[in-house]
């Protein structure tokens, strides 16, 4: 019975999960959107962490050097700072609202895709 | 996570149990299960931080194979929060600007600047080394300076400034440090803290026992381990313990992560820790990180706590300014009120600005106080008391006095309010270290396998410290140890399976 309740359970985390990763306007949605599927980013079907900067790169620069030129114009440039180059993950959230890590500290006005 | 690291069979578990009594770890804190994994390497730095990272690259260029044991996702200690600068002699640069400094003329200022109570050894082996060691920064690791600058006494012509480019001078001095060692092949292994060293049946260090993602590993050493960890400045309680209330209220300047691992992993070995009490200090924002310092050492204004009262001698360096704070409000927390006089305010204000720091202007100090939320009354009479006491001479008269050599009147609109905080910036106490960069014993004795460099290590700088000397110590200590290190990797000190043997 607890096995049954928990199957459920599961199923209807998932169908909510699902339904928000389609109706929802994060990070994940607009790459379903455009036809990016889950696993090309997460690299499993069923996903259990979010996808490596390695994944990210691939489309976005090729490298972070290449992508901090991208943003060489903002000031501060998110991807060149003093703390280093970190996981794009840390920032860019597929299912929840993007934050600046800057911002433990600083208080910079930047929107964060 | 490396290909060095080798998964145990049943037997060798086994063995290692049985052996549990000949390699045993000194701590006092809880002991961890012995982990199924061990790794060896010929040198175990903790810490990716300046010290760490230069110990990991001569390591290297020695002939030896280092591992560096970072706890965080990257390198997140304080040096990348640093301006970036090295105080150094005898340096190339300064040959080629004409400049004559001596060794010994630097070993004086910087014992004078600690107040004679910096160690002497360690003073003298900085001053023997720092010149070359800055060559090496730019030659091997390719560090870029910008071109010195005539400064008062003790500064003058020795402060090496790093070129930060677009980011702290410290960051890009990691990010050189960790190009030199992805050229070297040098694993860096993150989210991997020590947790306690491993010592043999003589109480020589053996390696660490570190926590990883995957669990706990062993990580073993024929050479050494570096501590290089930083000191303790985020760690409130050590602050408390060994400063005071006060100090742990101070706000923090630089990393949230330097929480005292030189202390908690030393101490269990009989370190003799040293200058436990001693720190720099200065003014912080705590909510942006915006550094008022110039705002509070350029010789004008006053400072008033939040009911608008002057609270300190303004003559004082922001150094002790910063640190008085958390003694004189509960809030730990004042305004520089500067009017237009000083002419580099647009400066300050520019860059509070750029950072969204909070601050306040306006034509009147009334308005301002207004803006500021500051008690009007309060504050237009601790102006007009100021104003007044300089016309007639008797600023010294005030409570607390002002003793600006060089007073000037707060009289020229715009006025201005930068709220600030008192914060920490680094602690200079940790495990002594000799000439070789080895910890020692209460009796001065140095513990084998043990290494401390940068701000883990203590010893050398008590009160303040010349600008760019702890970027300084990191280099000159780091690359002595990792000599020190390959000299007893060639020399034949025990290898870690010859010891559990034992």
């Amino acid at each position: 019975m607890k096995q049954m309740l928990s199957a459920s359970l599961l199923l209807a985390a998932g169908f909510a999960f699902a339904t928000s990763a389609v109706a929802g306007d994060y990070l994940a949605d607009r790459h379903l959107q455009r036809g990016v599927a889950c696993a090309q980013c997460h690299g499993e079907t069923a996903p259990s962490k979010a996808p490596s900067m390695d994944h990210c790169l691939n489309c976005h620069g090729g490298s972070y050097e290449a992508l901090a030129r991208t943003t060489a114009d903002k000031k501060p440039n998110p991807h060149y700072t003093h703390v280093g180059d970190k996981e794009c993950a840390v920032c860019h959230k597929g299912h929840q609202a993007s934050v600046l890590f800057c911002n433990n500290c600083h208080q910079f006005k930047m929107q964060v895709p | 996570m490396n290909e060095q690291i080798t998964r145990r069979g049943m037997m060798k578990t086994c063995l290692v149990a049985a052996a549990a009594g000949a390699v045993g770890s000194v701590s006092t804190a809880a002991r961890a299960a012995a982990p199924d994994r061990t790794a060896n390497y010929d040198a175990i730095i903790l810490g990716a931080g300046t010290a760490g990272l230069v110990t990991a690259v001569e390591a290297h260029d020695q002939g030896i194979k280092p591992v560096v044991l970072e706890k965080m996702d990257l390198p997140s200690g304080n040096s990348i929060f640093a301006l970036g600068s090295v105080n150094a002699c005898g340096t190339r640069m300064q040959r080629e600007a004409g400049i004559t400094d001596t060794e010994d003329a630097l070993f004086a200022a910087m014992m004078d600047i600690a107040a004679g109570q910096a160690d002497p050894a360690l003073t003298r082996t900085y001053v023997e080394h720092i010149g070359k060691d800055v060559d090496w920064l730019q030659d091997t690791i390719g560090v870029k300076f910008l071109e010195l600058e005539k400064l008062p006494y003790p500064r003058l012509s020795r402060i090496h400034r790093v070129d930060g480019d677009t980011i702290t001078g410290g960051g890009k001095m990691i990010r050189w440090l960790l190009a030199a060692c992805r050229k070297r092949n040098i694993p860096i292994l993150y989210n991997t803290k020590a947790i306690e060293l491993l010592t043999d049946k003589k109480m020589a260090v053996i390696g660490v026992r570190a926590l990883t993602e995957d669990g706990l590993v062993d990580f073993k050493t024929c050479g050494g381990v570096m501590i290089a960890t930083g000191g303790f400045s985020a760690n409130r309680e050590m602050l408390c313990a060994y400063m005071g209330g006060p100090t742990s209220r101070l706000a923090l300047r630089g990393s949230p992560y330097v929480t005292g691992e030189n202390v908690a992993l030393t101490k269990p070995m009989f370190a003799k820790l040293v200058h436990m009490d001693q720190f720099h200090c200065g003014p912080i924002v705590s909510s942006t990180h915006a550094n008022p310092a110039d705002a509070l050492n350029n010789g004008y204004g006053i400072i008033v706590d939040l009911r608008g009262h002057r609270i300190i001698d303004e003559s004082n360096t922001y150094v002790a300014k910063a640190r008085a704070l958390p003694s004189l409000t509960p809030e730990n927390k004042a305004y520089q009120l500067v009017d237009s006089n000083w002419a580099d305010v647009k400066k300050l204000a520019d860059k509070f600005t750029d950072l969204n720091s909070p601050f306040f202007q306006d034509d009147t100090i009334e308005g301002l106080a207004k803006k500021a939320g500051l008690p009007v009354e309060g504050v237009a009479a601790s102006v007009k008391g100021y104003n007044d006491a300089l016309k007639n001479n008797k600023l010294k008269d005030l409570n607390p006095p002002c003793t600006y050599k060089n007073p000037h009147a707060m009289d020229r609109a715009p006025f201005y309010a930068f709220p600030f905080e008192g914060g920490i910036t680094a602690t200079f106490g940790g495990p002594k270290i000799n000439t070789n960069a080895q910890v020692v014993t209460w009796e001065d004795k140095p513990i084998d396998g043990l290494y401390a460099a940068g701000n883990a290590a203590g010893g050398l700088f008590f009160r303040d410290y010349i600008g760019g000397s702890q970027f300084g110590a990191c280099t000159v200590f780091g690359r002595i140890a990792a000599r020190h290190i390959a000299q007893a990797c060639k020399t034949g000190r025990k290898a870690p399976d010859e010891a559990k043997k034992e």
